[in-house]
């Protein structure tokens, strides 16, 4: 087997082993929007919820993350910056979310939120052309995905 | 302009910006580890989201029960150093376009647990919504190039 063809399977292996960790992480996505139910109807506001359980997250990741945060205290900033971007954007999606629900019924503003992998789509093709491909089989399964959850939004609302 | 529109326009933003969230993690995590990444978004979004809930719910806050408590440690548990670790290991190594559609596998997910834990009954529009994004999950899967 040459050079190249070692690299590519090496690669494809990545790339199942990150679809792999994205199912593990829908799972506990999952878990925890069952449980953010019984917290924001039995006990509390999203945002103290939301707030409480980040500071829960930051305590434990603080305690294994220490070694490799320590390693990486030389890397170009712009990689912090970036992660703490990522960090504020996500944040800001779920509680813009919580503001829009205030001002519309869920089965409108659901769908909505559901779109967003759709928005990622659009930013990966503008912004990441050097490290990805948006490919024709990407945006319909992508779609697809975003109607399936905007008809179990809609059915639930 | 009316009051629904309101919440459209919030919506619309509140999905940019979630979208928007793997693009930023996707180019951060080239220079630094996943671990140190989760950790600074982590810390990031705290800043945020205690700058709107301390204020407005502090008292709350000091007044919560134990069951409450501890529903929020095993909520902080399972998304952050579980969600969010899995979730910028697989934009890392699969990409955003790959790693975003079955991230929002998700919903699905929670329907199932919804069906096989609460006893909740589907409806027509729920199964079909679940085949649609299993059959998007599949395309986005074997995706090869």
């Amino acid at each position: 087997m040459g050079a190249p063809a070692i690299v590519r399977q090496e690669s494809r292996r990545a790339v199942s082993t990150g679809m792999a960790y994205a199912m593990l992480a829908a799972l506990c996505y999952a878990s925890t929007s069952v449980i953010a139910r019984h917290l924001v109807t039995e006990f509390t506001q999203p945002l103290v919820t939301g707030f409480l359980a980040t500071l829960v997250g930051i305590s434990v990741m603080a305690t294994y993350s220490v070694r490799d945060v320590r390693r990486d205290r030389l890397a170009p900033k712009r990689g912090f910056a970036l992660m703490a971007l990522a960090g504020i954007a996500g944040t800001a999606g779920i509680t813009t979310n919580f503001f829009a629900l205030t001002h519309a019924p869920v089965a409108t503003v659901a769908p909505l939120l559901a779109a967003s992998p759709l928005f990622a789509l659009v930013l990966t093709h503008l912004f990441l052309q050097r490290l990805e491909r948006v490919t024709r089989r990407l945006w319909i399964g992508a779609g697809l995905v975003v109607l399936g959850i905007a008809l179990i939004a809609l059915s639930n609302a | 302009m009316s009051e629904a529109m309101v919440g459209i326009l919030l919506g619309i933003l509140g999905a940019f910006l979630f979208g928007s969230s793997p693009i930023f993690a996707r180019l951060g995590l080239q220079y630094v580890r996943t671990t140190t990444g989760t950790f600074t978004s982590l810390l990031a979004g705290s800043v945020l989201l205690g700058i709107l809930a301390v204020p407005l719910h502090a008292r709350e806050m000091l007044n919560l029960p134990v069951a409450a408590l501890l529903w929020i440690a095993l909520l902080g548990l399972l998304n952050f150093p579980l969600g969010r670790y899995f979730n910028f290991t697989a934009v890392r190594l699969a990409g955003v376009a790959r790693a975003t559609p079955i991230l929002s596998t998700s919903t699905l997910f929670a329907v199932l647990f919804a069906i096989i834990f609460i006893d909740e009954t589907p409806t027509l529009l729920t199964l079909i919504g679940g085949l649609l994004i299993v059959g998007g999950v599949v395309l986005t899967v074997s995706e090869r190039k």
